[in-house]
């Protein structure tokens, strides 16, 4: 019985062999001729086995995809599969026939909804041009913008339909009330172009911005509680983003192992991993190619340099003095901002009316400063002297602290002026108030008892004050005297501007316009006209423009990438207070790509040098996540520390703006939930909560180190099998020689020859596939056996 | 399965969705694109799917044109005895592995058999030379001199190679394959 099976899978293997390799596809085919027959040869009684064979073949249906077969045995694989498993389920049970059919219409309707899903991608075909012409590391950022884009339009739904329609549909219109209509004083000038680009006017009292979303705890029929949802929304958009960026965060280092090992393949993944399939294009095939070689060159350069010993002292000097200019550069440039909003601060105190400069100065200010900075860094980066790879980690940690700087520095002017704003609020009996133009971005704090009250007379100063003192008294409903108090040319604040989150959603929706128009005019002067006068003039010029200085602009990966998480940093830092501002943000990134598209394919050239950040797809999304959490912080900061402001907003009247969630327990919820939330957020049930999150920690990553060892120890082990498998061969070589020269002197058995030979190529084969050593060895023991039998 | 001239008939084209490629691929298209490499009058359904593709025509596909590795590509997967020609089955194969969507081990598996120039299952030094001339061009001055090779090879084969027999095989390379993190996203061919 056995050897004619033994020999015939020999001669299916061999058959195999012959059309393909000794691979483990081969062996797994083998089985499942084998399992196949078994069933045809009388084991079929045993239901066990019937068991165990059906679960073999759905398990084969299901990984069919997984199998690195050719179509069309994994067609004659799945269509026996799927006999075997027909003919015999239907002996075994009746009642499956309803699931089958459910997982069968199941899996078509997946099917459906997959392919229907994959037209709505946009810019697939976009993408795939810049792909075959660029590469795999031009079109990454084109599919983060994409990925980003994605993220907005969620969080613009969750905004919109939570937040926005309801209170255009349900809450009050405009006009209605007092933080809905625009003073007296300023509708005159509420059409002018002044007005709208700094967003007053109409724009300041409409859904854009905090202050407009009425106070009533329910609105509508169905009593919507909309102070409520605000609040969750703001919240549930930062959980949102968080967990959106774990998830892809995870999928990516599972996929890529490599960050966890402190493998090195440099060499084998310049030659392994190299070409990039999608290029489909002559030209830049010819510069891929020009880049493998150069950095295949340069690895071998610094592996023979490690060897070299490097005049250091000289290097160590010069890159000194590098960190000390970018250190120097970087406070330059945050006390600049703050110099300027100094400056403006006093220019608004003393003049009455501001230039146009004297207005934007401090935004564009900064949006310069984020433009030229990055490339000052890259000039002093070439003292360093680095490794291009450090060279371009180090330039994104700088601009991204650059970045993180200016932010940092607008938002905490910003959290000044509201901290004074609130403290005025709450003390009104104080003389003090700001004169502050709407135009005005930033102010610092007011000392007490400051007056400026130098541009009106007296008699308006005295009015303003009983003003005050009954404003005091009426929290919600608007005062009418008041606007008679200001019929001054002067503009003063009124009430609603008193509005400090409304202040902020407007500055922060202001920086993402400045931003998106210097983004505009870089692109189109620095790629687009550069790459007109490299083109039109070079036939004109002392030397040739395309080849030396300027030539064509390249596409700088690393540094807009980190302009796209900048980008993303203020949307998340300003939406809280700005509810349309991911919406603005969608439009904002539609543009972009449409532009960035158009210039990289018009003006750019393909890289002669690709360096890549680090070596997971990871950096970027990890530097996102590290501005997620930064520009969330304000925010809390805001909600956590400062009244809101009495006039305006979801929150109006409260202490604290966390406070709408306390009140709906109490009053919405059975008083058995009240008591429960109360036990759970007590620091009984925190603190021993954290404290397991830390064992937690500890415990994971002990059994991160423990894989590593066990990893390591693995390694060994094959390193020293490989040494007894040599061994193995030289026996398996003096077999060989035994049989041949017994075939030479009998050839009585044509059979073992084909054996003979059959062993020794199996035996070849054995230190190689290491899955396959033990069917090898066992399969060809078995014809030692035999063949011993027959001698 | 008449019908409209070169159109697969429904069941064909969810056998071969739903055994062997995802909804990201339609089979449809790339069943058209095939036809298009045909001779006119082969190109009814039937016969395409009988028909088989000279390895110059694929080569004249714009997707593979630039690549150099375009025969090897088609010879590791032609299904033929003289590995000279595709049939559609062949050419739905590469466009699967090919794919976004085929798993990293299947990607590896198909770029060491790719690489393995002399098919034997292991990749050698010959094997790995001739991988490093394709990457280099044809030109002098982007070819690798002879040290700069053979220190290339001792390099690579002292990073990769596991078990110390002077030879890369399939699970040393899926090892090393597997740590990279940019593999999967450039081994890719879209129709």
């Amino acid at each position: 019985m056995k050897p004619p099976k033994a020999s015939q899978r020999f001669r299916s293997i061999r058959r195999n062999a012959n059309q393909h390799y000794f691979y483990q596809e081969s062996l797994l085919l083998s089985n499942l001729e084998d399992s196949f027959t078994a069933d045809e040869t009388g084991d079929s009684h045993d239901p066990e086995q019937i068991f165990q064979n059906i679960q073999f073949q759905k398990d084969l249906m299901a990984n069919i995809r997984c199998r690195p077969w050719t179509m069309g045995q994994k067609l004659r694989a799945l269509r026996r599969a799927k006999d075997i498993v027909l003919k015999f389920e239907g002996r075994l049970t009746r009642t499956r026939g309803y699931q089958a059919a459910g997982a069968k219409l199941w899996r078509k309707f997946a099917r459906l909804a997959c392919n229907f899903v994959v037209i709505f991608i946009p810019w697939e075909m976009r993408i795939k041009k810049i792909e075959s012409h660029f590469g795999s590391g031009v079109a990454s950022y084109f599919i983060f913008l994409r990925w980003l884009f994605g993220i907005n339009i969620v969080l613009t739904i969750m905004t919109g339909a939570f937040i926005v329609l309801p209170e255009l549909i349900a809450g009050q219109p405009f006009g209605s009330t007092a933080s809905k209509t625009i003073p007296k004083e300023h509708i005159a000038s509420a059409q002018d172009l002044d007005t709208v680009w700094s967003l007053g006017g109409y724009l300041q009292y409409s859904v854009l911005f905090y202050g407009y979303y009425g106070r009533e705890r329910r609105i509508g029929r169905a009593g919507y509680r909309l102070p409520l949802a605000y609040f969750l929304v703001g919240m549930a958009v930062f959980a949102y983003s968080f967990i959106i960026l774990l998830k892809k965060m995870a999928k990516n280092s599972r996929m890529s192992l490599a960050s966890a090992s402190n493998e090195n393949y440099t060499f084998c993944w310049r030659v392994f991993c190299a070409w990039d399939y999608l290029i489909g294009n002559p030209e830049a095939a010819e510069s891929k190619t020009a880049a493998i070689v150069n950095s295949i060159r340069e690895a071998i350069l610094e592996e023979q340099e490690k060897k070299k010993s490097k005049n250091l002292a000289v290097t160590i000097c010069l890159r000194v003095v590098a960190n000390i200019l970018v250190l120097v550069s970087l406070a330059g440039s945050i006390y600049l901002i703050y110099f300027v909003v100094d400056r403006s601060q006093k220019l608004a105190q003393s003049k009455k009316e501001l230039t146009l400069w004297e207005k934007n100065e401090v935004s564009v200010v900064v949006s310069l400063v984020t433009m030229l900075a990055p490339s000052a860094f890259d000039l002093i980066a070439a003292l360093e002297m680095y490794h291009p790879r450090t060279t371009l980690r180090f330039q994104l940690a700088r601009v991204l602290v650059l970045y993180l700087g200016n932010l940092y520095s607008l938002i905490i002017a910003l959290l000044d002026k509201v901290n004074s704003m609130s403290i005025e609020e709450a003390a009104p009996q104080n003389s003090t108030s700001h004169w502050i133009d709407s135009t005005v971005f930033f102010a610092t704090r007011a000392a007490p008892g400051e007056e400026r009250w130098s541009t009106l007379g007296p008699g308006i100063g005295l009015r303003r004050n009983s003003t005050w003192a009954s404003e005091e008294a009426n929290i919600p409903t608007y005062i009418s005297p008041l606007s008679g108090a200001n019929k001054t040319t002067v503009s003063t604040r009124s009430p609603q501007d008193q509005c400090w989150e409304t202040y902020v959603g407007q500055e922060m929706l202001k920086l993402s316009i400045i931003d998106m128009l210097f983004t505009v005019a870089s692109i189109l002067l620095i790629d687009f006209f550069r790459g007109l006068f490299v083109r039109y003039l070079s036939d004109y010029w002392c030397w040739d423009l395309e080849s030396k200085f300027p030539e064509y602009g390249e596409f700088k990966i690393a540094e807009n990438v980190l302009h796209l998480v900048y980008n993303q940093g203020m949307i998340w830092m300003g939406a809280f207070f700005s509810p349309c501002l991911p919406a603005f943000n969608v439009l904002k990134l539609i543009g972009l790509m449409y532009l960035r598209s158009w210039a990289v394919l018009t003006c750019n050239a393909p890289h002669q040098q690709v360096f890549r950040a680090s070596r997971s797809n990871n950096f970027y999304l990890a530097m996102l996540l590290f501005m997620l959490f930064l520009c969330m912080l304000p925010t809390i900061f805001a909600i956590v520390r400062y009244k809101p402001s009495l006039n305006c907003g979801p929150f109006s009247g409260q202490e604290k703006i966390y406070d709408i969630v306390s009140e709906t327990i109490e009053k919405d919820f059975p008083t058995w939930f009240g008591s429960v939330i109360g036990y759970i957020s007590s620091p009984v049930v925190i603190l021993p909560a954290v404290l397991l999150l830390f064992m937690l920690i500890y415990y994971l990553q002990s059994i991160a180190r423990s894989l590593k060892l066990s990893n390591h120890q693995l390694r060994m082990q094959i390193q020293n099998a490989s040494i007894v498998s040599e061994d193995r061969k030289k026996v398996a070589q003096m077999v060989e020689a035994r049989i041949q020269t017994q075939d030479e002197t009998t050839k009585r058995f044509p059979k073992d020859s084909d054996l003979g030979s059959q062993l020794s190529s199996a035996y070849s084969v054995t230190p190689q596939n290491n899955g396959t050593v033990v069917n090898f060895d066992s399969s060809s023991s078995r014809s030692k056996t035999d063949f011993g039998l027959k001698d | 399965m008449g019908g409209s001239g070169s159109r697969l008939s429904k069941e064909l084209l969810a056998e071969y969705q739903g055994s062997t490629l995802t909804g990201s691929l339609p089979s449809a298209r790339a069943h058209r694109r095939f036809c298009e490499l045909l001779p006119q009058e082969h190109r009814s359904v039937e016969e395409s799917l009988q028909a088989r593709v000279s390895l110059e025509q694929i080569l004249s596909l714009p997707e593979l044109k630039a690549n150099p590795f375009k025969e090897r590509i088609c010879k590791v997967f032609s299904t033929s005895p003289s590995r000279d020609s595709l049939s559609f089955e062949d050419f739905l194969d590469l466009l699967s592995v090919f794919s976004d969507t085929a798993t990293p081990d299947i990607k590896s598996h198909y770029a060491f058999r790719i690489f393995d120039f002399d098919d034997d299952g292991t990749l050698n030094r010959e094997d790995l030379s001739q991988l490093v001339n394709c990457l280099t061009g044809e030109s002098e001055d982007t070819r690798l001199s002879a040290s700069e090779m053979k220190q290339l090879i001792d390099n690579i084969l002292e990073e990769s190679d596991i078990d110390r027999d002077g030879t890369i095989n399939l699970s040393e390379f899926q090892h090393v394959i597997s740590r990279s993190p940019d593999f999967a996203s450039s081994f890719k061919i879209v129709l």
